[in-house]
């Protein structure tokens, strides 16, 4: 009996028996193999062998097919394999050893798409019941000691750029951050934490005195080298877009660089400082333990380092409570909660550990005309926050899908977003808003969300405006927007 | 096999089709987070209306238990550290393989273009000519490079290799050779394996 699978470039021919006695319809179970041929396309000779070419054959191509699509190969194939198959040049060569059972030696290079037909040819048969039905292809993964020897996708083409991780980090950290014009003082090495500062030094930061004069104070030793005469003389940042913007940025820049999470057995709490231009500038160990750990954390490693010497000195800054949980998270906040006023803090002791920190930033927070879906506690808090980087991002990807705008005054909508963050209550309230809603994703956003929307489900609102630059700003809703 | 009872939201039967792997509770690993998300950003490349097709198709397969709405896909999709808007969320197995299923239909539909591109691709080497001569290459590696700078983020080591157009078309070429490999009888269980080389 024969059995074909024929793909466009390659057809499957297997001939056997069937142990059916007298089954003369052909339709029976083939349970032995004589002989098998692979015809592909271009080839005046098909591959052909017994069984053991073909078990060979669908082992090869099997395991081939998976490094394509994971781009992990494993180190060798077994001196066994009768059929083997390597890339040589863009091209996939299938090689069939001389074996015992008949196989042919021959040689053959594929295309990706002749290579694909061979292993559809493969799968169908392997799917056909009727065909040599104990024939399995054990998929599974290759373990995790090939991942050393991997090539990822990406590594192919990264190679050269990436080094061991430090290494990329750090070059990627000067690549970005432009060299502050103003690089005061030849002071070697950055300050990293600022122990000996007393509190009206980091407090008055918030303050922002906003005098652009960078600091005078000559300091030559390293450990003295505070955070303080930057911070005292440095604006704050107060563009809340460019906060929400920092924020996602320094907690991209930490969490890829924290490899050591389990390490870190208790909450770890920093005050950071960052540049505007997302550099971190300075940090100060916060919770008791933090200074400790510090070892542990990648901060050390972030800082931004002038290459001329001396320190960073920003334009304006702006700072983030970064706490390192012990349950291997990450949590990166303004340090006064989300505001745009900042209050000083009476002393430093008062960040002496998370929870007063945390009710710092919320009793700020309340003190404020900003309305949130509920104060009552920090961890809510923090999920509106969630909630409010998810849907300005989400909006941005799909606003990203729709033609260019022509619209020239801010379009500014009220818009409620619910906890998984499907978006309802799209209303317009300017006269721009109604005319051009069309080049915002919210029509279509809500169209989409809205079956999947419970009624019950609490709403946060937020007044969200399109900006004709191509920006989208989205504040929590006060109620008299 | 059809399922004919309601779907069930926990474990939605399709999803049984592949098998669970040994990783840990925190969720897919890393590289299986971000070739997901490449994977479907290839297909949106070649698919205009790429993540409705997405959506329809997660209520077709009963997937909708997992794949609520938009903004869900989006922030599963996101759990891909080189997004511009990387979520902080693991990536569940079950949540894995309902993007998995979806994206290997998906690309099944597309056999034909992806066929033809890698088909032209081919031809285009060996001749030695240049992508730009071939139009319709040129417009799908086109916005396959706007899709992945407009979404991830330029700030990640990973993303600043594909600076250059050249580097991205590899990418993407690469990307839509895979998916030629999800169109198969056996696409869904190839891609999903393959996902957790090296990592289990």
């Amino acid at each position: 009996m024969q059995r074909r699978y024929s793909l466009p470039n390659c057809t499957l021919v297997l001939e056997g028996l069937s142990n059916t006695i007298g089954d003369l319809s052909g339709t029976g179970i083939v349970s032995t193999l004589v002989n098998a041929e692979c015809h592909i396309q271009g080839q005046e000779q098909p591959l052909s062998g017994g069984r053991e070419f073909l078990e060979s054959l669908i082992r090869s191509v099997s395991q081939y097919a998976q490094s394509i699509l994971s781009g992990v190969r494993p180190p060798q194939t077994p001196p066994s394999e009768v059929v083997r198959i390597a890339p040589v040049e863009g091209h996939h060569r299938l090689s069939v050893a001389a074996s015992d059972n008949g196989a042919t030696p021959a040689q053959v290079d594929l295309s990706t798409v002749v290579l694909f037909d061979l292993v559809e040819a493969i799968d169908q048969l392997l799917a056909d019941a009727n065909t040599l039905p104990e024939l399995v292809v054990p998929l599974q993964p290759l373990s995790r000691q090939f991942s050393n020897t991997s090539v990822p996708f990406a590594a192919r083409a990264a190679a050269p750029a990436l080094g061991l991780s430090s290494v990329a980090i750090a070059a990627l950290v000067f690549a970005l951050v432009p060299i502050p014009e103003t690089v005061e003082r030849p002071v070697d090495p950055v300050p990293e934490e600022v122990e000996s500062v007393e509190g009206d030094g980091l407090s008055s930061a918030g303050t922002g005195t906003g005098t652009d004069d960078p600091p005078s104070r000559e300091t030559a030793d390293a450990d003295s080298v505070e955070l303080s005469p930057t911070l005292e003389t440095t604006p704050d940042i107060t563009d809340p877009d460019r906060v929400a913007e920092l924020t996602q940025e320094l907690y991209q820049q930490i969490d890829e660089t924290w490899e050591e999470r389990s390490s870190v057995v208790t909450d770890l709490t920093y005050r950071v400082s960052v540049g505007d231009d997302g550099s971190i500038i300075g940090y100060k160990a916060v919770s008791g333990s933090a200074e400790y750990y510090e070892p542990e954390i990648p901060l050390q490693d972030l800082l931004f380092i002038p290459t001329e010497g001396g320190r960073a000195d920003a334009e304006s800054l702006a700072e983030f409570k970064v706490v390192f949980r012990d349950n291997g998270n990450l949590e990166v906040s303004p340090w006064d909660g989300y505001l745009e006023e900042t209050t000083q803090p009476d002393s430093e002791s008062e960040f002496d550990d998370r929870e007063s920190s945390l009710e710092e930033s919320d009793t700020r927070r309340s003190n404020t005309d900003r309305s949130r879906i509920d104060e009552s506690s920090p961890e809510e808090s923090g999920s509106i926050e969630q909630l409010w980087a998810k849907t300005q991002g989400f909006l941005y990807d799909e606003w990203d899908d729709l033609p260019k705008p022509t619209f020239d005054k801010n379009l500014e909508y009220r818009v409620g977003v619910s906890e998984d963050g499907a978006i309802s209550a799209v209303e317009p309230i300017n006269q721009p808003a109604f005319d051009y809603i069309d080049e915002t994703p919210l029509e279509e956003v809500e169209r989409v969300t809205r079956e999947d929307r419970n009624d019950t489900d609490d709403l946060a609102f937020f007044k969200v405006v399109f900006t004709p630059g191509g920006v989208i700003e989205m504040n929590p809703w006060d109620g008299r927007n | 096999m059809v399922s004919t009872s309601p779907p069930d939201l926990s474990a939605p039967l399709i999803l049984e089709s592949l098998p669970n792997l040994p990783i840990s509770s925190d969720g897919c690993p890393r590289r299986t987070r971000m070739q997901i998300d490449l994977i479907l950003l290839a297909l949106e490349a070649l698919n205009l209306k790429g993540s409705e097709d997405i959506l329809a198709l997660s209520k077709q397969l009963e997937l909708q238990g997992i794949i609520k709405n938009r903004v869900v896909l989006w922030q599963l999709r996101c759990t891909n550290p080189l997004r511009r808007f990387s979520q902080r969320r693991p990536l569940t197995q079950d949540e894995a393989k309902a993007l998995v299923l979806i994206a290997c239909q998906l690309a099944r539909r597309m056999t034909v273009t992806i066929r033809q591109l890698l088909l032209e691709y081919e031809k285009l080497r060996e001749t030695q000519t240049p992508i730009e001569k071939s139009p319709r290459l040129s417009y799908f590696l086109e916005r396959f490079r706007a899709h992945f700078r407009a979404r991830m983020n330029p700030r990640r080591s990973m993303v600043m290799t594909y600076k250059s157009n050249e580097k991205l078309n590899e990418l993407g070429l690469k990307l839509f050779s895979q998916l030629l490999f999800c169109t198969g009888t056996a696409g869904p269980q190839r891609l999903w394996i393959s996902l957790f080389d090296g990592e289990v």
